[in-house]
């Protein structure tokens, strides 16, 4: 670099300067400020991925599971000494799905294994549940009591009261019921005061129970049935005895007059046309 | 004594922003000249000097002072300027000219105020230096600037425009040369 090079520069200076404007110099100091965006770790995308799949399959598999319990019909109620429950298991039907199906047919359904035994002795005042995902084993009350409370199962335990023996020691059991307590009717909620002083019984008391339940006066359901009942049973007489106009005019007024009451598939299959 | 632009920016790198304050203080004012004066409009230049510092400031992590920041800075410049070029579909600046010509013949188009006509009224009318700067080839007049903006030597010249050394002496040579003459016209 020599002198004339020097004025060569020197001359170069002298051009007027352009400068940025003040603007973008405050643009640019404050894009100094902010923090580097650093670039996703390598590992994250595919740790994000598989954390999302394990969730979701955790997710689906729980639903999974409890799908089931909530959809399947209410395990039978096991027949136990001192109780005229009905030999035949009494399936559970949607109460929502009642009134325009069919009413189901009732037969044998195999009976789920009894609960664990949970002995309570303070008497307890159940409601009656259109679920009861695991058997309930109530033991028959011991005084007089027991007549008009056989009495009402004879009639109404072959479809869906299965009456908890206790609803605090099932929580799940509860759950469902309460979730189907809108759907239900409300002549279902008839409940049943039901002591449970004992564990359930063994099963070879079932048996004992059944033949019970096969021996029940008829003249004792009379007594317990209620006024839905009867008209259901006069319903039943007259298509029994042909009057199937006549039934179906008086099946249909009962309809209208109570609306959400659930009629029993025993009963069903007396009133209904065939 | 004054902190060096390489501490400055290593500075800036581990999280201290009035370093790059300082930094962009120092260089804002040649960095800008550069640009304005290698391409045609102040807008242009705004949005290349922009994006010279951005990349700068992005870089700020991984920038090891390996050669003056300076060159480092004006490496950057250059790069973006291709990229303009290219964009606009001028002439691109080859690597190497060779040391003994004037460097490729030029797209009138490429350098601002290069219309032969606008020169002379640049002559009459203006700073004959600068309408001379404006005509040169766009190669020499990027190492005449590289290094009256930049302070680069020959090998930083060198260096910043991915050319060897012989060419950028001879680039930056021939520049000099026509605006001394341009000088010496008067």
């Amino acid at each position: 670099m020599n002198e004339r090079d020097d004025e060569l520069l020197r001359r170069y200076r002298e051009l007027p300067r352009e400068a940025p404007p003040p603007s973008l110099d405050a643009s640019i100091l404050a894009a100094s400020r902010r923090p580097v965006r650093r670039p996703m770790a390598r590992w994250a995308a595919p740790f994000s991925v598989a954390a999302v799949l394990v969730l979701a399959l955790g997710l689906v598999l729980k639903v999974q599971r409890e799908a089931p319990e909530a959809t399947l019909p209410a395990a039978p109620q096991p027949a136990m000494p001192g109780t005229n429950a009905p030999a035949a298991a009494a399936p559970s039907i949607d109460a929502a799905k009642e009134k325009d199906v069919q009413a189901p047919v009732v037969q044998e359904q195999p009976v789920a294994p009894p609960r664990k035994v949970e002995k309570r002795p303070a008497p307890s005042r159940e409601r009656v549940a259109p679920f009861a995902p695991e058997p309930r084993a109530p033991v028959a009350p011991a005084d007089e009591r027991a007549a008009p409370a056989t009495q009402t199962q004879t009639h109404d335990v072959t479809r869906h009261d299965v009456a908890p023996a206790d609803e605090r020691a099932a929580p799940a059991a509860d759950a469902l019921a309460g979730s189907n307590a809108a759907a239900a009717p409300a002549a279902q909620r008839n409940e049943i005061t039901i002591t449970t002083a004992t564990a359930p019984p063994p099963a070879a008391s079932r048996a004992q129970s059944s033949a019970r339940v096969a021996a029940a006066p008829p003249a004792a359901a009379k007594q317990a049935a209620t006024p839905e009942q009867r008209e259901l049973e006069r319903i039943a007489r007259l298509r029994a005895q042909g009057k199937d106009d006549e039934a179906d005019a008086a099946l249909e007024a009962f309809r209208r007059a109570h609306p959400d009451y659930r009629i029993e598939p025993a009963m069903w299959e007396k009133v209904r046309r065939h | 004594m004054s902190v060096s632009d390489e501490q400055l920016m290593l500075a800036y790198g581990a999280g201290d922003a009035a370093a790059f304050e300082t930094l962009y203080g120092r260089h804002k004012g040649p960095l800008f000249g550069f640009v304005v004066r290698s391409v045609k409009t102040r807008g242009e230049a705004e949005e290349i000097f922009q994006d010279v510092w951005m990349r700068a400031i992005e870089a700020r992590e991984r920038y090891q002072p390996a050669a003056k920041f300076t060159t480092w800075l004006y490496t950057i410049a250059h790069h973006r300027l291709i990229d303009h070029w290219r964009v606009k579909g001028l002439a691109v600046v080859p690597l190497d000219t060779g040391d003994d010509d004037e460097g490729p013949a030029l797209d009138p188009a490429a350098g601002p105020e290069a219309d032969p006509h606008e020169i002379a009224v640049a002559v009459q009318t203006r700073d004959r230096f600068a309408a001379a700067l404006a005509a040169l080839p766009l190669v020499q007049r990027e190492a005449f600037l590289l290094h009256a903006e930049g302070g680069l030597t020959v090998p930083e010249i060198a260096a910043a425009t991915a050319t060897n050394e012989e060419a950028a002496k001879s680039r930056l040579r021939y520049a000099m040369k026509k605006l001394r003459e341009a000088i010496e016209d008067e």
